[in-house]
């Protein structure tokens, strides 16, 4: 079983339970960049009209909301103007999760690899992260 | 606001009277120059200034260099406004960051934006500049990084980390060419922490106490045992025990210089709290797994008590994940919507 890694996590695999429940066993920094929290938050808000259940989802695997720091702010714009993407106006929510993974060894999980291909290969899927760390029993 | 509490996340250019700012920047302008266009790893911008700092100060030069002791020896803490870092491929011989197959990756750094002002006629930045090439010349080339690494740690604050780096070299975590390799390699990983652990010093990490005869007594019910070594359980107990070490250790007046402000302490300070707390969980995951094939674990009065603590946690953990994704395919629908609801 490899070594384990930092992770940060995007929005979109916050609501698999097989996933969530696995990041509760693996033993590392796991961060949400303030961007993926704001999303999520939308949705439970949206739904519940709180974010209650979201800050118990959050609290188990011990998902860290991180902050937008002046590096991190630095980084995003330095992503979007080295993978120089003519939407790159778009693409800034994606550059700003980028910039919290930016550096060896941390990984990025995301159900969106594809956006985020200037990372390989320290792009994950939520899956191929399970397969590839395994569970400590 | 808190007092010393930083107020804005840019303050400017980090201009440093203490020439802090020069010994990084030095750094990196030498290792080019030596190299030939070369941009020094991450390894090399943290050892360098930090030794340079420490052997100009003994030399009755003072540099305030703002540094910590963290899981891969001292760490300056940079001007990010003009430190840029990059991933490349790895080539080899380094292992200041984590290695393993296709993670062969590591951070070189370069300077961006205006040098210092470097003035030939003061005595300290002459200094500096003498003392930085002279450890390139040193240290820089095939396997003489992690050289540089040994030197460092002799200026380590506490014995156990020199003697707990013993243990990470045998496990291969640190020191790929450190003259400690072979002599680690060849070593009892059991002897080797029982030795380090006799090093801890409890007093200065209260927090860690219970935490240290917990990893001892994983390595050893792992390790020493009939049926087949548990290598996994134990070494991934001691680098989680490591983490929230090193974690524990910056906050420390002892683990850090200073000139490191006072914000960024009560930061370290904070993430220790949290760094121990997940090595708690760490070895309780870990004392359930031997648990499975070694009875005798549950009849251990620390390690049966946090199997069975743990096994508790995530219990709750599991329910509280369901009952929080409850409607998770309704989330997603929110999650997944383009935003134009009309």
């Amino acid at each position: 079983m490899p070594s384990r890694r930092p992770l940060v996590l995007d929005a979109n695999v916050l609501l698999d339970k097989t996933f969530m429940k696995w990041l509760e066993g693996y033993h590392d920094r796991k961060i949400l960049p303030p961007i993926a929290y704001a999303e999520i938050a939308f949705a439970f808000l949206k739904k519940y009209d709180s974010t209650e259940k979201l800050d118990r989802l959050l609290h188990w695997p011990d998902i860290r909301v991180d902050r937008m720091e002046y590096r991190q702010a630095r980084l995003t714009a330095e992503i979007a103007y080295r993978v120089e993407r003519p939407d790159w106006r778009k693409q800034f929510r994606d550059y700003s999760i980028a910039a919290y993974a930016f550096e060896a060894p941390t990984i990025l999980v995301t159900r969106d690899k594809h956006n985020f291909a200037f990372l390989e290969p320290r792009v994950k899927d939520p899956y191929e992260l399970m397969r590839e760390f395994g569970t400590v029993y | 606001m808190k007092p010393g509490r930083k107020r804005f996340a840019y303050e400017g250019p980090a201009a440093d009277s203490a020439l802090g700012s020069t010994t990084i920047y030095e750094t990196i302008r030498a290792y080019k120059s030596l190299s030939g266009g070369g941009l020094p790893s991450s390894l090399y911008v943290n050892k360098v200034p930090v030794l340079t700092a420490i052997e100009l100060q003994e030399e009755g030069v003072p540099v305030r260099l703002p540094y910590s002791w963290y899981k891969f020896g001292p760490e300056i803490e940079a001007p990010s406004s003009q430190l840029w870092y990059r991933t490349a491929p790895k080539q080899g011989g380094e292992t200041e960051e984590l290695v393993e197959d296709e993670f062969e990756y590591r951070t070189l750094v370069d300077w961006r934006g205006a040098a210092p002002a470097f003035d030939p006629g003061d005595r300290a930045s002459t200094a500096i500049r003498e003392k930085v090439r002279e450890l390139l010349v040193r240290y820089m080339g095939d396997g003489k990084s992690e050289l540089l690494v040994d030197r460092a740690y002799e200026f380590a604050p506490y014995d156990f980390q020199r003697k707990f780096r013993i243990v990470r070299i045998h496990l291969g975590r640190t020191g790929r060419g450190s003259q400690f390799q072979e002599m680690a390699r060849v070593g009892d990983l059991w002897t080797q922490t029982h030795d380090a652990f006799q090093l801890f010093p409890k007093g200065d990490f209260p927090s860690l106490e219970v935490g240290a005869i917990v990893t001892q007594r994983i390595v050893n019910y792992s390790w020493n045992r009939l049926e087949k070594r548990d290598t996994y359980a134990a070494a991934d107990t001691l680098e989680q025990f490591w983490a929230a070490f090193a974690s524990c250790l910056r906050a420390n007046p002892a683990g850090h210089s200073d000139a490191v402000p006072d914000w960024l302490v009560e930061e370290w300070d904070h993430l220790a709290v949290l760094d121990t707390a997940r090595f708690t969980r760490a070895a309780g995951d870990m004392a359930i797994r031997l648990s499975k094939t070694d009875p005798d674990v549950r009849k251990d009065d620390l390690l049966g008590e946090i199997a069975e603590s743990r096994e508790a946690e995530r219990q709750t953990a599991d329910r509280e994940i369901d009952e929080a994704l409850s409607d998770a395919d309704e989330l997603q629908a929110i999650l997944s919507s383009d935003g134009n609801e009309g």
